[in-house]
């Protein structure tokens, strides 16, 4: 069985019981559709809760289906997959600290180079050329004031 | 009703701007759909950034263009290649690539890009005649229906979208509607769920949500496995335009079939969630069935590749009833568009009927005149197009992150929405990697400010006697008929599971 599954159930569990109690504290008509929602879904999560235990028994007893080929995820990714969550999360910081002109080139060079292996010289050029068009395209034709960061560079 | 048909042909075909618009989303659909790793709703997701300022019909158009060529060139790969773009494609391949290895290829990218081509058309058609026959439908329907209509449509997503774990479906469905009540509340005018936050006081952004819970994590995954079909070898480099035609006049040819199978994918297309791969697969069955000589498909029948082709297609304009008229999305990708189409200005729901039907001919006829684009651009370069199946996955990853950033922050033009879309994404990512179903959110969190008001105002009518209203009964029995049949068939002791998200 999938334990990472059981991980999502439980997060789902915590989500919806920190909603519902929260709920409590609004007036009647306020917390109204929070319940209607909210406690079943409690009861949902608990009911999978239940069901991922059952199929956890049945694995350990040799009931389940057998893997028939690896999955697409897995310990096997997992240093693939924490590679691209701290671009993407480097990245939504750097446009919130120095804003879109100057964060978004420098993931496109890195990015390229480092994970695409692209040679850095045309990484660099196709970084140059994409920010080119952003501000020419939203900030000059559109008129859009993209975020310039707390502490812009320029 | 004819003025306001033909209007919107008008409006369309007269305008400069609008003809131009649809250009470009073809040829961009065009280009993201033979592109590994970029499917519908990525490409959406995509031109978010760029409908900011349009008017509510040119938008609306723009990506309803992209998002229906999207399929029509998707297939290119598993003809040529064997190696389908995403699950509409996968039937295609059983005939399709026999006929590229016996140096058919081009009779085979005639025949499939035409019959998308026709297929998308057919779709708009049914979804054309469908209105008048059930607008007075739609509008007899009380606060009491909606409510359990949404319900219902989250139900019915949650069943199709998870198969046996129904209820994984309906606790991200329950999700999404939790979600739908952070802000302000519409009677008591409380801040629910965002402190000081102001931002949150109007809602969390339908846009920044969609996002993070399928925009990224696909990126996120697409990054992680770099996918390419490259160093799959073409099946035949044989290549002529006499054969182009001589595919494309097969779909005059099996008229009957092209038609039935559109207008199956049309009807499949209404029911949110089943999606097109289960209408390319039923039409497939049915093109094996209703044939004469059987035995010929899977090794390059002609019949193989149309029906597929015609029914994924046919759905995109059967997909948009539900998504106009009831907010209730048909795929995922529907879902994305419709969050689109909210920033747009254009609200979902039974109005659109009566007061932008012209909104709605304009998309009809967008259907119509991009996918004639599609195909008359297609069976041009098909032969070009195909060395973009040839791209890595990763090369494309810091422009989508980048897209998706300035949608984002477009969406509301504030940077918080860019601290919700990682702190979401995590959510949306984990929720992939457990292959737990996310449809059931957007349409949760689409349907909750509905909801919510419509249980409010049935109750203040009828009480909670609105449950034994005779539509409502229907509507209650639907939802326990679902979740029974679910109960029923997850107890049943099953052969090779295969359900996959719509």
């Amino acid at each position: 069985m999938n334990r990472f599954t059981t991980w999502v159930t439980l997060a789902m569990l915590a989500i919806f019981a920190t909603m519902v109690v929260i709920a409590w504290g609004y007036p009647p008509r306020a917390r109204f559709m929070p319940f209607v929602v909210g406690l079943p879904a409690i009861g949902l999560c608990l009911l999978q809760l239940v069901l991922d235990l059952g199929a956890a028994r049945r694995e350990r007893l040799g009931e389940g289906p057998a893997p028939l080929e690896e999955e697409e995820f897995g310990r096997h990714t997992a240093w693939a997959e924490l590679r691209t969550w701290a671009y993407f999360v480097a990245f939504i910081g750097a446009v919130l600290a120095f804003g879109f002109v100057v964060a978004a080139p420098v993931l496109i060079l890195v990015y390229l180079w480092r994970e695409a292996q692209v040679r850095p010289l045309i990484a660099a050029g196709a970084a140059a050329v994409f920010t080119l068009v952003m501000h020419l395209m939203f900030e000059r034709l559109l008129g859009f004031v993209l975020h310039p960061g707390f502490w812009p560079l320029f | 009703m004819l003025e306001t048909i033909f209007g919107a042909l008008f409006g369309l075909l007269s305008s400069p701007t609008m003809m131009g618009l649809m250009l470009l989303a073809v040829i961009f659909g065009i280009l993201v759909g033979v592109t590994p790793g970029i499917g519908g709703k990525l490409s959406i997701a995509m031109a978010i950034p760029f409908i900011y300022g349009m008017d509510m019909v040119a938008g609306a158009v723009f990506l309803l263009t992209m998002h229906a060529v999207n399929g029509t060139s998707g297939q290119i790969a598993s003809i040529m290649f064997g190696i389908p773009g995403d699950g509409d494609d996968a039937a295609t391949v059983l005939d399709g690539y026999p006929l590229a290895k016996q140096g058919q290829a081009a009779r085979a990218l005639g025949a499939s890009i035409t019959a998308s081509g026709v297929g998308g058309m057919i779709g708009a058609v049914v979804f054309a005649i469908l209105i008048p026959v059930l607008k007075p439908v739609v509008l007899s329907f009380s606060p009491a229906e909606f409510f359990l209509i949404a319900l219902l449509g989250i139900t019915f997503i949650a069943f199709l979208a998870s198969g046996p774990n129904m209820v994984k479906g309906l606790i991200v469905g329950a999700w999404g509607l939790m979600l739908s009540t952070v802000g302000m509340d519409p009677f008591t005018g409380i801040a629910r769920y965002s402190g000081d936050i102001l931002i949150l006081w109007d809602g969390v952004s339908l846009v920044t949500a969609v996002l993070a819970m399928f925009a990224v994590p696909e990126m996120l995954s697409l990054g992680t496995r770099g996918t390419a079909i490259a160093g799959t070898p073409r099946a035949s480099d044989t290549f002529s335009y006499r054969q182009l035609l001589s595919g494309v006049l097969e779909v005059p040819r099996h008229w009957w079939l092209a038609l039935r199978t559109s207008v199956i994918g049309a009807v499949v297309g209404m029911i949110p969630g089943l999606g097109g791969s289960a209408a390319a697969w039923l039409c497939y069955g049915h093109a094996v069935q209703s044939s004469k000589t059987p035995e010929r498909f899977g090794k390059g029948a002609i019949e193989g590749v149309i029906a597929p082709e015609t029914a994924s297609n046919a759905k995109e304009g059967g997909s948009l009833l539900p998504t106009l008229f009831f907010g209730i999305p048909g795929s995922s990708g529907m879902a994305i568009l419709l969050g689109a189409f909210i920033i747009l200005g254009i609200q979902p729901g039974p109005n659109m009927m009566v007061a932008h039907l012209d909104v709605v001919w304009s998309l009809i006829w967008a259907l119509v005149v991009g996918n004639l684009m599609a195909v008359t651009i297609l069976l041009v370069i098909c032969r070009w197009v195909t060395v973009l199946t040839f791209v890595n996955g990763r090369l494309l990853v810091p422009f989508i992150f980048v897209f998706i950033a300035l949608g984002c922050f477009l969406a509301e033009f504030n940077w918080q929405n860019l601290v919700i879309l990682v702190l979401f994404s995590a959510l949306g990512y984990a929720l992939m990697r457990a292959n737990w179903p996310r449809a059931p959110f957007v349409i949760g969190l689409i349907l909750g400010s509905t909801a919510e008001v419509s249980l409010n105002q049935a109750l203040k009518i009828w009480g909670y006697g609105f449950f034994l209203r005779p539509v409502s009964l229907v509507l209650i029995a639907m939802i326990i008929a679902i979740v029974a049949y679910a109960i029923w068939r997850a107890g049943r002791p099953r052969a090779g599971e295969f359900r996959k998200e719509a």
